[in-house]
């Protein structure tokens, strides 16, 4: 094994079946989404995201009308719908196709009747599955401004985290190469072609250029999605040393966050010579990337005469 | 054994091919596993790399046969026009790069004899191979004979200052 590892880098570009899909969202912590109905025009039907034996209730300002509360063309795809005095709770049987919906009808008690759609969760990254869903009707209540804060508070969070990120990137030297290499612009950059694979998975073509640099490794990974439906990203990637497992930092740069189906897309890594050195000697080390969904799409050995100076 | 006047040119290799002369394709002996004995670089070659400072180690990415981008891909034995995907050194994409392929051993070799750039000029001496990551090249098990079918459509090729 260790002499078929020697001669080159070894790239893999295979899909290895060792995290499950949905090792991600287990781990997160439940969705409670506000909902604010509007009586605009522009405002098209609600639509809750639903998953296969994952309990979604709605949870309204007014008790709900059992009678007047109804789903349609839900046989066999759910459980009878259940209302609780203001909460209605779904149920579905199993996942729900990409390309179906089922219209839902909830009458409160004052008879207003407020439509709703389900639909799959999805696969995309932001693909998620409502748990619990507060439906205000009257956008002055006290709870309806709470709920609307507490998301605009969590929104803001994240664009802070964003922002920091951003910041802390733009003086990056590691991130601006990854910057040059991700727009096409090698010449502008030390970097020498070291190794190429080219490779393709089930619905994905991977080609991976490995570059040598003055102390610095960097890896091109070209993608493209053909699967006919589902979009691609990435949602992280890190580098370990292949010894001990360490990990170590890695810049990277994507040419776009998703990749559509049919589309192509670029992403670049920048690894810095001292991301191989453990224990004071140079060593070879793996980077892996990871799909959206937890997936391990990609395991890459990277050879220290990539930073060898 | 190789011939040396063959060897001295890489012209002469590949009008031996194009002329079609099937006892090895490059008119280069073959090894008992059917790849191709080493072979030098002719000095016109080393020159013309030397000029273009085309230096050993020096690559670029290619699609392995211009008239095939689908995989997989199926190579003959005898000559191939590959396309260069990036520059490789002063030679600009898509400049085609001329070789001949061996596809009797385990994997298809491929080496390159001269480039022609898109802008006119004549065709550029030197010497490179396709490599592809880890044993990428090999064949596929039902590839016919004379032929290799790859899984694979593009490779890089790298400059060498004489075919090992």
């Amino acid at each position: 094994m260790m002499r078929l590892l020697r001669p080159y880098f070894l790239v893999v570009p295979l899909v290895l079946l060792a995290t499950p899909a949905a090792f991600s969202r287990e781990n997160e912590p439940p969705r409670v989404r506000p909902l604010l109905l509007s009586e605009h025009p522009d405002q098209p039907t609600h639509r809750i995201n639903v998953k296969g034996q994952v309990v979604t209730t709605l949870r309204f300002e007014l008790a709900v009308d059992p009678s007047k509360t109804k789903m349609i063309g839900w046989e066999g795809r759910l459980e009878a719908l259940a209302v609780v005095r203001n909460k209605v709770i779904l149920e579905p049987l199993h996942d729900l196709e990409a390309d179906e919906g089922i219209p839902l009808l909830v009458t409160l008690e004052d008879g207003t009747e407020v439509p709703f759609l389900l639909r799959p969760a999805g696969h995309e990254p932001w693909g998620w599955t409502d748990q619990q869903l507060n439906v205000f009707k009257d956008r002055e209540s006290y709870t309806a401004m709470n709920g609307a804060l507490k998301r605009a508070l969590e929104q803001n969070d994240v664009l802070t985290a964003e922002n920091a990120r951003h910041r802390k990137e733009e003086n990056s030297e590691d991130h601006a190469l990854a910057a040059l290499l991700v727009s096409g612009a090698l010449a502008q950059t030390p970097f020498k072609l070291a190794h190429y694979e080219d490779g393709r998975d089930e619905g994905l073509d991977i080609k991976a250029t490995l570059y040598k640099g003055k102390g610095k490794a960097a890896v091109v990974i070209l993608i493209k999605n053909r699967s006919p439906e589902q979009p691609w990203s990435m949602k992280s990637a890190r580098i370990l040393t292949a010894a001990s497992g360490q990990e170590r930092a890695v810049a990277t740069r994507s040419s776009r966050a998703t990749i559509a189906p049919g589309e192509s897309g670029v992403i670049a890594l920048i690894a810095d010579r001292s991301a191989f050195i453990e224990e004071g000697k140079l060593t070879s080390v793996f980077l892996e990337l990871y799909r959206h969904d937890g997936l391990r799409q990609a395991l890459i050995q990277l050879d220290p005469d990539l930073v060898a100076q | 054994m190789i011939s040396t006047q063959w060897v001295r040119s890489g012209c002469a290799i590949l009008f031996v091919t194009f002329s079609g002369c099937a006892t090895s394709a490059g008119g280069v002996a073959l090894r008992s596993d059917g790849t191709p004995e080493p072979e030098k670089c002719s000095e016109e070659a080393l020159k013309a790399m030397n000029y273009l400072r085309l230096f050993v180690g020096e690559a670029a990415v290619v699609q392995i046969d211009a008239n095939q981008s689908a995989r997989p891909i199926t190579l003959h034995d005898g000559p191939i026009e590959s396309q260069l995907e990036n520059d490789l050194g002063l030679i600009d994409a898509p400049s085609r790069l001329y070789g001949v392929v061996w596809t009797r051993g385990a994997q298809a070799v491929i080496r390159y004899y001269e480039a022609q750039p898109m802008n006119g000029g004549n065709k550029i001496p030197l010497c490179a191979v396709a490599r592809l990551g880890k044993g990428q090249l090999r064949k596929r098990p039902d590839s016919p004979p004379g032929t290799a079918v790859l899984d694979a459509t593009t490779a890089a090729v790298f400059i060498v200052d004489s075919f090992r």
